[in-house]
């Protein structure tokens, strides 16, 4: 009855089946829509004012099925060595100064338990050093635990823990859902050794809208390996920017390398790109993935975070930096405003432009992005007009075709415009040969 | 494995699972955004939005065989909310430029379908652009095939309508 409509429907769909789609595009997309699925259900708030900032690093890499995960013999032999450790492995095998540690008997089992109703917490085992605490723990629950999140948590111990904490998040084993396994990092703010070694852990742990509270005492049985500090100050310089690497301090968990920013400097530095340590063997240790990758001590000054290559021991250790990226000073701020929709300051280069705006979102957008560049969060702080912090809770960011989107959420609408963005990361470098040997 | 398979363990939270149902349906998805949205840019966007959305909610398909319905269903979605928020004319576009150098009964097809509902042109997409049979979209929606079905006939009115111009009557 109605072959004309029919047919020309038909017709329609032919045409639209017959362009060519863009595969590679499609599957960044795919990537990219998981990935930001699961880092919702990771992250903890993040306090992006002066304290930790993460670094999240992801390249837009088509996934395969294939689960096996390449690790040498020794880290295997380790991994088997421990009760338990096994389940962790995807969260560590990434890190060569985790691996190094696991292969060097530095992880310390715990091994003690709570149960409430039909959950169970296990602290499988610890890491310490002066740097700071790796928790690596597990939920067990005759229940499936898919849809359990972490509320929240603390470490005790009676000479205090000062305030640092970040959630690695878990690596969600489709296949085990009555186990939730994760790593919790804490990371001390200055390089502390207890005398104390006994801790207690308390988490919140939600599920199907109901929380669960453990509160788990336990005591790590070896105390810390002393950490290697290297005390330079050796002021160096990249396209007339200066900056003093003041120390470098070698933990087994990672390594810290605190620098100085000459206040002088008409840029602001703002991402090292390349920073790294190498080995007389040329073997290098770059910055950590996935986690913390740096720390705010003040205006000028800045600790940031490296893979440790504490067990190596080697000869010769130089640090170098070649690529930084950095923005006149005027530049490195954004000032805008939602209501208006107006971008009020921005660098020069023109490419950050402003999108569609509401008190309660912006959308930003930066051109002429290499697609498989860092993805970095754009800003730190954000400040209205009065000088408050607003909270950021959520970004979500992708990159296709040259151009990155980035839409940061606020998390009030109370608040006065014009708005001023802290750049944290922008894609204009400055590049020299920074070459500091590490000698005591 | 049995495609379907694949689908039950993505429903059980298994990431490489989803990831290949995913890609089993990329194509297609893809070619619906585009489709609604008339440019490779949004339909990019629109794969991103649409996987999130379907890793999050993927837990709560009850039939594992009706996921690919399931997850165009989000995709119309997504698209209708976006064609709103955008307040776009469907004609624009490159797509739709393609279309009229080929052809330009398509175009009157194509603006014939942004005359409909949104109900009425999500079931327009899923019989003809995606092949979905009347029983499958009956049991998705929780309504008689027959209801189905004289929903589709009054669409086809419609478009006929369109397509005649007003004020003629239709006899057939």
């Amino acid at each position: 009855m109605f072959e004309n409509e029919e047919e020309k429907l038909n017709d329609l769909r032919k045409q639209l089946n017959q362009t060519t789609i863009p595969e590679e595009h499609i599957d960044g997309a795919i990537f990219q829509g998981v990935e930001r699925a699961k880092r919702e259900k990771q992250y903890m708030k993040k306090k992006r004012t002066r304290g930790l900032w993460t670094l999240a690093v992801s390249a837009l890499v088509f996934i395969t099925l294939v689960t096996s995960i390449r690790v040498s013999p020794a880290f295997a032999n380790a991994v088997a060595a421990i009760p338990g450790l096994e389940k962790f492995v995807a969260l560590i095998h990434n890190d060569k100064g985790l691996t190094a540690v696991i292969e060097n008997d530095y992880y310390q089992n715990i091994g003690v338990s709570q149960t409430k109703k039909d959950m169970t917490l296990t602290i499988n085992g610890v890491i310490l050093d002066e740097s700071g605490m790796n928790i690596f723990y597990s939920l067990q629950s005759p229940q499936s635990l898919e849809k359990v999140t972490v509320d929240s948590f603390e470490l005790e111990n009676k000479e205090g823990i000062p305030p640092s904490s970040y959630s690695y998040g878990n690596m969600h084993d489709g296949k085990i859902i009555n186990e939730y396994n994760d790593r919790i990092d804490y990371h001390f703010p200055e390089p502390i050794t207890f005398i104390d070694l006994n801790f207690t852990f308390n988490i919140a742990v939600r599920l199907h809208g109901e929380v669960t509270t453990f509160s788990l005492p336990f005591e790590i049985p070896e105390n810390v390996k002393p950490s290697i500090k290297y005390t330079l100050n050796e002021e160096v310089e990249i396209e007339s920017q200066k900056f003093t690497i003041q120390e470098i301090t070698i933990h087994p968990l990672r390594v810290g390398i605190k620098v100085a920013f000459d206040p002088d400097n008409t840029m602001k530095i703002l991402q090292f790109e390349d920073m790294r340590l190498e080995d007389e063997n040329g073997e290098v240790w770059g910055s950590i993935m996935n986690g913390t990758s740096g720390r705010d001590i003040s205006d000028t000054e800045q600790i940031y975070y490296l893979q440790s290559n504490y067990f190596e021991k080697p000869k010769q250790l130089h640090l170098r930096i070649n690529k930084l990226q950095a923005l006149d000073k005027s530049e490195a701020v954004v000032i805008l405003d939602t209501e208006k929709n107006l971008l009020l300051n921005s660098p020069e280069d023109g490419r950050l432009q402003l999108g569609e705006s509401s008190k309660s979102q912006a959308e930003i957008f930066l051109t002429d992005v290499e697609d498989d560049s860092h993805m970095y969060n754009l800003f730190t702080t954000v400040t209205d007009a009065n000088g408050i912090v607003i909270d950021t809770p959520s970004t979500s960011m992708y990159t296709y075709e040259g151009e990155m989107h980035n839409t940061v959420d606020f998390g009030t609408t109370n608040y006065k415009n014009p708005l001023k963005l802290e750049i944290f990361a922008y894609p204009n470098t400055i590049e020299g040969d920074v070459r500091v040997e590490l000698k005591q | 494995m049995e495609e379907v398979e694949y689908v039950k363990r993505a429903i059980a939270g298994d990431d490489e699972a989803f990831l290949f149902v995913m890609q089993s349906h990329k194509e297609a998805l893809y070619r619906t955004a585009l489709a609604f949205l008339r440019n490779e840019h949004d339909a990019i966007e629109a794969m991103q939005e649409v996987t999130y959305r379907a890793y999050k909610k993927i837990h709560t398909v009850k039939e594992p065989t009706y996921m690919k319905t399931w997850i165009t269903r989000i995709m119309i979605n997504y698209c209708q909310d976006q064609l709103k928020r955008n307040k776009r004319m469907v004609i624009n576009g490159q797509l739709s430029e393609k279309l009229v150098m080929n052809d330009g009964s398509h175009l009157e097809l194509a603006e014939a379908l942004s005359t409909l509902t949104e109900e009425e042109q999500q079931l327009i997409y899923l019989k003809y652009f995606q092949d979905v049979k009347i029983k499958e979209i009956a049991l998705m929606e929780n309504i008689p095939e027959g209801t189905v079905k004289s929903r589709l006939h009054k669409i086809m009115k419609t478009l006929r309508q369109h397509f005649k111009g007003e004020g003629e009557v239709d006899h057939v």
